[in-house]
């Protein structure tokens, strides 16, 4: 079974893929919002969203895969198990049989991890803001070499359509990312308290 | 070299205990784990957090890398690191006779009390003694 969700929130993301795990689907596979999942025991997986990497700590992606490995066969030790991988983010998983599954069993280290978390999706934010410049350029560009809004042709009505419509994606997008950072920002102080 | 006192996390002070000998990341796990009985399971996310960290710091490093099975990576405490776990086991130590102290003077200042209302034939003697502590401490 294959699901599309935008997931923004990890902790969200993290208790989902534990409800379906209970309704007996296990997450296996997982790439840009598509998530795949084979029948299981219901309940039989616990399931942990995790970044362990600082996306700007380690600039070498060798190093930062290499970094990686060794991680994954830390949590492997303690009975767990690799999903798969995506970008910065991995998806482990631990037998509920074998006992509870945490990865992050101090304060510290959960105010680091959302920290990190925080410092991606600013990123990732800034950079979406850059491209929504480049676009509302664009498209005040097209309204303003257009004269008479009426008589448009069909492939420039297509054209306009999409260039708005892009528009609310993108704001959309940056959105969700700085809204993201708000409410981490809120974990990290209620975690601090 | 002073090493700037700020109280440890559980976690560093447990893998610092663990690193007296050279150990790998799942060893100071388990060790961790004994020494507790059981109390402290460091999540692997924690733990690996903390490891760079110390590596950061200087104050433990590597020991040992078994090049085919890249997991086993052996980590040992330094001299810096031995220095700073001294100073944090003082702190500690500082921390626990404080509180014993304390403590106790508050248990014999409540007996006193507890004399005194009897003698005086009060009825809330407990009350009594809450209000001394207060005052003494």
């Amino acid at each position: 079974m294959k699901k599309f969700r935008l997931h923004f929130d990890k902790d969200k993301e993290e208790r989902w893929l534990n409800e379906m795990s209970q309704k007996g689907w296990a997450m296996v596979e997982y790439f840009a919002g598509l998530y795949v999942f084979v029948p299981c025991k219901p309940g039989e997986y616990t399931y942990r969203v995790d970044m362990p990497e600082d996306f700007r700590s380690r600039p070498s992606w060798k190093k930062n895969r290499e970094n990686n490995r060794e991680y994954i066969s830390l949590v492997e030790e303690t009975g767990a198990e690799y999903v798969c991988g995506w970008g910065w983010w991995i998806f482990f998983r631990k037998e509920t049989a074998k006992g509870g599954f945490e990865l992050y069993t101090d304060i510290e280290s959960q105010v680091a991890l959302y920290q990190r978390i925080r410092r991606l999706f600013l990123m990732l934010g800034v950079i979406e803001c850059c491209i929504a410049f480049q676009h509302i350029a664009n498209t005040i560009l097209f309204f303003a070499t257009r004269d008479d809004l009426n008589s448009l042709s069909g492939a420039d009505m297509f054209l306009m359509v999409c260039l708005v419509s892009v528009c609310f994606l993108v704001a959309g997008v940056i959105g969700a990312f700085f809204m993201m950072c708000w409410k981490l920002t809120r974990k990290i102080r209620d975690l601090q308290k | 070299m002073p090493v700037k006192q700020i109280a440890m996390t559980e976690a560093v002070y447990y893998i610092l205990l663990s690193l007296q000998a050279p150990n790998h990341g799942y060893g100071i796990i388990q060790n961790t784990m004994e020494l507790t009985g059981g109390r402290l399971e460091m999540g692997a996310g924690t733990l690996y957090g903390a490891i760079n960290t110390l590596l950061d710091k200087g104050w433990i490093c590597l020991y040992s890398e078994d090049k085919q099975s890249r997991k086993k990576k052996q980590y040992i405490i330094t001299e810096e690191g031995s220095l700073a776990l001294q100073q944090e086991i003082e702190r500690l130590e500082e921390l626990l006779e404080n509180g014993k102290r304390m403590m106790q003077q508050r248990n014999v200042n409540a007996g006193e009390m507890t004399d005194q209302g009897k003698e005086l034939g009060m009825n809330g003697k407990k009350g009594a003694a809450d209000e001394k502590i207060q005052v003494t401490l």
